[in-house]
């Protein structure tokens, strides 16, 4: 019983004292500073299909969405996750800006799921922007993100947490240079 | 005056013979012309019409030719020469066909599409229907040999392997999904310490057997062989040991062929998905199954897969929360109930009252189960309580992630489902090395004591796989 | 006169002319070549308006063919596309790389777009009613089928390749044949609009073919006709030539045969004897000697006549005074004028410069002049002769005109030009019994234009002929150009 106290202890300080333990929203304060999104960044909007209803997503909800979280839309439509190649800066912004995971995370996490039932169908993969938009675009339930010049009439962009990409505040920028 | 009358006639007559020429070769040309012009025309048209139909003819071919897999396939099951003969001349009337058919193949559409009762198309559709190929079927497996050793008297250190396991998924429709585990295993099978079987000789378990259908976010409904949604360990982690952070489950979720005391596999129906709750992400299951083989000693598997042996079912609700407010988090209670009827003994209502709480993140995880398994055979008026839990608590720190576990199960010597067990306790200890992404080194070290029994500690060095 | 001739058109042409034929033979009056002329341009312009129709007729073959040609790549371009769009969309099937079936769900939509153009083009070509349901029927087919493939197409990109197969068998086939029965009954309608307007082409280009055999068969009636006028024309004048020349010779005979009868008769009493003074005998030989005189001068006059006939008669022109020759000939023509009791009144210009021209021919020309307004004075005997410098009417020069006036019968205004003709004699005169070889005044009028002057006539009927001759002043001393008389003589 003792051992077990002082080990649960021990985690709990550990944990305390790790940065990456934070309540909500854990993606509040993005890696850029202020100064920072004002120089060569770019917003990444999330964009649907022009028949989807939903018009907002709060960042907890689109990071249910991406992760199988919820399958389905509220017009009942399978929710279809458009994802980049793993090595795209696109991916690279959402997977730690929304859903908090590396690479590997995510792809434990996405088998897991598939393991247990609960993620229905894995996200697509595709290598381009002008993929992304056709099969968003092409398919009712898709959702995938861009940059905000790679964006046209074809789809539809998302207000996250009631901001559009063009407003202050909005939260998911892309960097123009490689580094991450 | 006569000479200059006849003169002036004969020139006339020479102007008459020289207009009559012209005359007479105007309409000939002007006809050739004519007929010429049209001579064009009409044979060209013609060629033109005769080119689209060639072209129609054409196309029709190609995509009987180089259609979607299905044509392929579909041209070696059937007999050649049906599908060429369509596609190449319009006028073909196969044997027994009607028009619909050449109206098919005129669309050049695959030879499957005509609903009608003619043989070659029937047999077609089925074909279609039943391809293979069509079916996406994705078979993951997964895997572990592991070296282990303990100071347990009678065991050895031993190399083994672990559970073969076949994770078989298939998107049958839109809206179904099969789910399905097959596993290899080597092994005697050990139930409520009673060991059925030989050792190391290989054996094939369907543990998982599911059909899923999915309505919507909030209705699920699967059929079939499942894991029992008590606590979270159970339907979070099934038979992978590469997808768990130690090498073994905790003995309060071991699996009934290993000992386990829990009924961690159902056959029956359940239903689960989201209520809606705003930001607090509120979960349900809902199940109904045959519950667990109650007679002991044991005839056969302790999971009742074909046939139960009370009309009573098991019924099983779970409730979880995943707030938005703290990310990762997951806290929850089920609550399971059946009537368990052992061989000579009054019947037992078995309550199995779980709860959870459990934190995952990317760098670190946290997991806390406590349950309660309670035992009441009816008519006597005793209970007999078994309390759980366990905690496991691992960070991740670059490929390495060392992990801490503390378990712990106290069953009553008179216990009447299942004594053997007894009290077990103890930490266990371990480094989990992620060599690739689908390659991890597990070493553990358990200590495990006992009521009654010495203690023990064992060492197991595990490499868990996926493929 | 026109009884006269129609009498002798009458002896010429003894056939019935029929009413076309009357009137180009009074046409044939005039020169043939202008009748010529209005056929050609009847003709030409009757031309132009077939060759007009040739090249509509051709043009509509032209618009029709290209039109086939474009209608039948157009329907083709429909089919293929629509196929196209299909065949895209299951080949998405083929592949579960999301990004290979994006492609294909593009190039399906592509060809979509394309059918959707095509089918937009054909309903607004559509000009008949059947075309513009059909256009209508084909849309709305097209519509029902692309949602159809939209959600076959969301399917396989879902990865619901069960859920895109089955509903491509089931809802996309059956909307597929439709639209393809659609485009079957497009090209039906297209071979049928085709067939007609083939028909068509086929017709105007034998009504063509018949207007222009009508035009050329008129034309070479008219040509025909043109001809006969022109020949007839100049028949015409040959035989009226041939009547000139007949006259001439009865002309000549007559005249010839009065001295040669008076001849005759003296010659036979002289040689008869019956004539034995001397007074007589003096008598008949100034008669013997006035006749032969006259004959010998109708001969010259007539050889004279002949020779001028040659193109290559020149006169030698010199300074000469017209006072001069004007005497001289008034003195030769004195036996003449004296013996019928005329009176000539000489009225010559004082300081009349030298005219340039011979005074031989200028002697001639007043000869004949005065001859001439004897023979047909009439009843009158005054005859006046006057010699003026007038102001010439071509160019600043002056000019001598020596004018012989009569009172005489005068002549009809639509005989003045033709008087000059050779041999020609108006019918008034032979009426009237006056005799002559009709050269006088075209010697005259050749003689006078070989020396680079003329004659001119002014004349009214009853009221008498004023015949005037022009004559150059002589430029220089001694001038002697040789000219050639065929610069103003008509033939």
């Amino acid at each position: 019983m003792r051992l077990l106290t002082a080990i649960i202890t021990a985690l709990t300080l550990a944990t305390a004292l790790d940065s990456d333990f934070a309540f909500a929203p854990p993606a509040s304060g993005s890696v850029l500073s202020s100064a920072d999104r004002s120089a060569t960044s770019e917003p990444l909007a999330i964009v649907v299909n022009q028949s989807n209803p939903t018009d907002n997503l709060s960042l907890a909800e689109l990071r249910r969405v991406l992760l199988g979280g919820r399958n389905y839309w509220s017009n009942g439509r399978r929710i279809t996750v458009v994802m980049r190649d793993p090595d795209d800066l696109e991916r690279k912004v959402i997977l730690r800006e929304v859903c908090g995971m590396t690479e590997e995370q995510l792809k434990n996490h996405i088998l897991r799921g598939l393991f247990t039932g609960e993620i229905l169908v894995s996200p697509k993969i595709l290598s381009s922007p002008a993929g992304v938009r056709k099969f968003v675009f092409n398919v009712p339930g898709g959702i995938g993100y861009l940059r905000l010049s790679d964006v046209d009439s074809s789809v539809k962009i998302l207000r996250i947490d009631q901001l559009l990409p063009e407003d202050k505040g909005y939260k998911l920028r892309i960097r123009s240079q490689a580094a991450d | 005056m006569r000479a200059i009358h006849v003169r002036g006639m004969a020139q006339a007559a020479q102007i008459f013979a020289l207009s009559l020429v012209t005359l007479l070769s105007g309409p000939l040309v002007f006809g050739q012309q004519a007929s010429d012009e049209s001579a064009i025309d009409k044979p060209t048209l013609q060629l033109l019409l005769a080119r689209i139909s060639e072209l129609e003819t054409r196309v029709a071919q190609l995509e009987a030719e180089k259609g979607p897999a299905d044509a392929a396939r579909l041209s070696e099951a059937l007999p050649r020469t049906s599908l060429t003969l369509r596609a190449d001349n319009r006028q073909t009337v196969l044997p027994g066909s009607a028009g619909p058919n050449t109206v098919y193949s005129e669309s050049g559409q695959m030879p499957s599409a005509s609903p009608e009762p003619e043989q070659p198309q029937a047999d077609s559709a089925m074909a279609e229907r039943m391809d293979m190929s069509k079916t996406l079927l994705r078979i993951r497996g997964f895997g572990d040999v592991s070296l282990h050793g303990d100071t347990q008297k009678g065991d050895t250190t031993t190399f083994s392997l672990g559970q073969l396991d076949l994770f078989i998924s298939s998107d049958v429709s839109d809206r179904f999904k099969f789910l399905g585990e097959i596993v290899f295993e080597a092994g005697p099978s050990s139930y409520f310490g009673v060991v059925q079987g030989q050792e190391n000789e290989y054996n094939v378990d369907v543990e998982r057997y599911l059909m899923q259908y999915t309505y919507n976010d909030y209705l699920n409904v699967s059929a079939g062989r499942g894991h029992t949604a008590i606590g979270y360990y159970n339907t979070a982690y099934h038979h992978s040991s590469w997808l768990q952070t130690t090498t073994d489950r905790p003995f309060l979720f071991s699996f009934e062929d290993h000992g386990g005391i829990l009924p961690i596999h159902n056959v029956g129906v359940s239903a689960s998905g989201l209520i809606p709750s705003g930001r607090l992400g509120l979960h349900y299951v809902a199940e109904v199954g045959n519950g667990r083989e109650s007679r002991t000693p044991l005839v056969s598997s302790p999971v009742q897969n074909e046939v139960s042996d009370l009309n009573h079912k098991a019924f099983n609700l779970a409730l979880f929360v995943r707030p938005e407010a703290l990310r990762g988090l997951q806290t929850g209670i089920s609550v399971y109930r059946d009537l368990l009827a052992p061989l000579n003994a009054p019947t037992i209502n078995e309550t199995i009252i779980a709860a959870h709480a459990v934190l995952i993140r990317p760098k670190y995880e946290w997991l806390t189960e406590v349950l309660l398994d309670r035992h009441a055979p009816t008519g006597t008026g005793n209970a007999f309580n078994t309390p759980g839990f366990y905690t496991l608590a691992s960070r991740q720190l670059g490929s390495f992630r060392p992990y801490v576990r503390y378990q712990y199960v106290n069953v009553a010597k008179n216990e009447p489902v299942f004594p053997d067990v007894g009290l077990r306790y103890g930490p266990s200890i371990g480094l989990r090395y992620d060599a690739t992404e689908s390659v991890a080194l597990k070493l553990q070290y358990d200590h495990t004591s006992m009521r009654g029994q010495p203690g023990f500690s064992g060492l197991d060095m595990q490499l868990g796989f996926t493929f | 006169m026109k009884a006269d001739t129609s009498k002798k058109r009458k002896v010429w042409s003894p056939y019935h002319l029929p009413f076309l034929v009357r009137h180009l033979a009074a046409g044939s009056r005039y020169d043939g070549i202008f009748l010529l002329l209005i056929v050609s341009s009847i003709v030409a312009t009757v031309a132009v308006f077939v060759i007009r129709d040739l090249q509509a007729s051709n043009m509509e073959a032209q618009i029709m063919y290209t039109g086939a040609v474009r209608g039948l790549q157009r329907i083709g371009e429909l089919q293929y596309d629509t196929q196209e769009t299909r065949r895209a969309t299951l080949y998405a099937l083929t592949t579960s790389d999301s990004n290979l079936q994006v492609e294909y769900a593009d190039q399906s939509r592509a060809a979509d777009l394309r059918v959707r153009n095509g089918i937009a083009e054909y309903a607004l070509q559509a000009n008949i009613a059947s075309k513009v349901k059909l256009a209508s029927r084909l849309n709305l087919d097209w519509t029902h089928y692309l949602h159809i493939r939209d959600e076959v197409l969301a399917s396989i990109l879902e990865g619901s390749t069960r859920e895109a197969v089955s509903l491509d068998l089931t809802g996309g086939v059956p909307a597929f044949e439709r639209v393809r029965q659609d485009l079957n009954e497009v090209k039906r309608l297209y071979e049928q609009d085709a067939a007609e307007r083939l028909n068509n082409l086929v017709a105007s280009s034998h009504r063509s073919m018949w207007r222009l055999l009508a035009i050329l068969i008129f034309t070479f009636l008219l040509s025909l006709a043109a001809v006969w006028v022109i020949q007839r024309g100049r028949m015409l004048s040959t035989i009226h030539l041939a009547k000139l020349q007949m006259e001439f010779v009865a002309s000549v005979s007559h005249e010839l045969r009065t001295p040669l009868a008076v001849l005759s008769s003296a010659s036979d009493n002289l040689a008869d004897g019956l004539i034995h003074e001397e007074s007589a005998l003096r008598r008949y030989g100034a008669v013997l000697q006035h006749q032969s005189r006259k004959m010998t001068a109708l001969v010259d006059q007539i050889l004279l006549f002949a020779s001028t006939e040659d193109r290559r008669n020149r006169y030698i022109l010199h300074p000469v005074d017209v006072a001069q020759v004007l005497d001289s000939v008034l003195e030769s023509t004195a036996e003449l004028t004296k013996k019928d009791g005329f009176i000539i009144d000489r009225d010559i210009q004082p300081g009349l410069p030298l005219v340039s021209g011979d005074p031989l021919g200028i002697s001639q020309c007043l000869q004949n002049l005065i001859s001439n307004a004897v023979k047909y004075s009439g009843d009158e005997r005054r005859i006046a002769v006057r010699g003026t410098l007038e102001r010439s009417d071509r160019g600043s020069d002056h000019e001598v005109q020596i004018s012989v006036i009569d009172k005489g019968i005068g002549i009809d205004r639509s005989e003045l030009t033709r008087i000059f003709e050779p041999f020609y004699r108006s019918p008034r005169v032979n009426g009237l019994q006056i005799y002559g070889t009709g050269l006088g005044l075209s010697l005259a009028k050749r003689i006078a234009e070989s020396m680079g002057g003329r004659i001119t006539v002014n004349s009214g009927l009853s009221t008498g002929s004023t015949f005037v001759l022009h004559l150059l002043t002589a430029k220089e001393e001694g001038q002697s150009t040789a000219s050639e008389g065929v610069q103003h003589a008509r033939q």
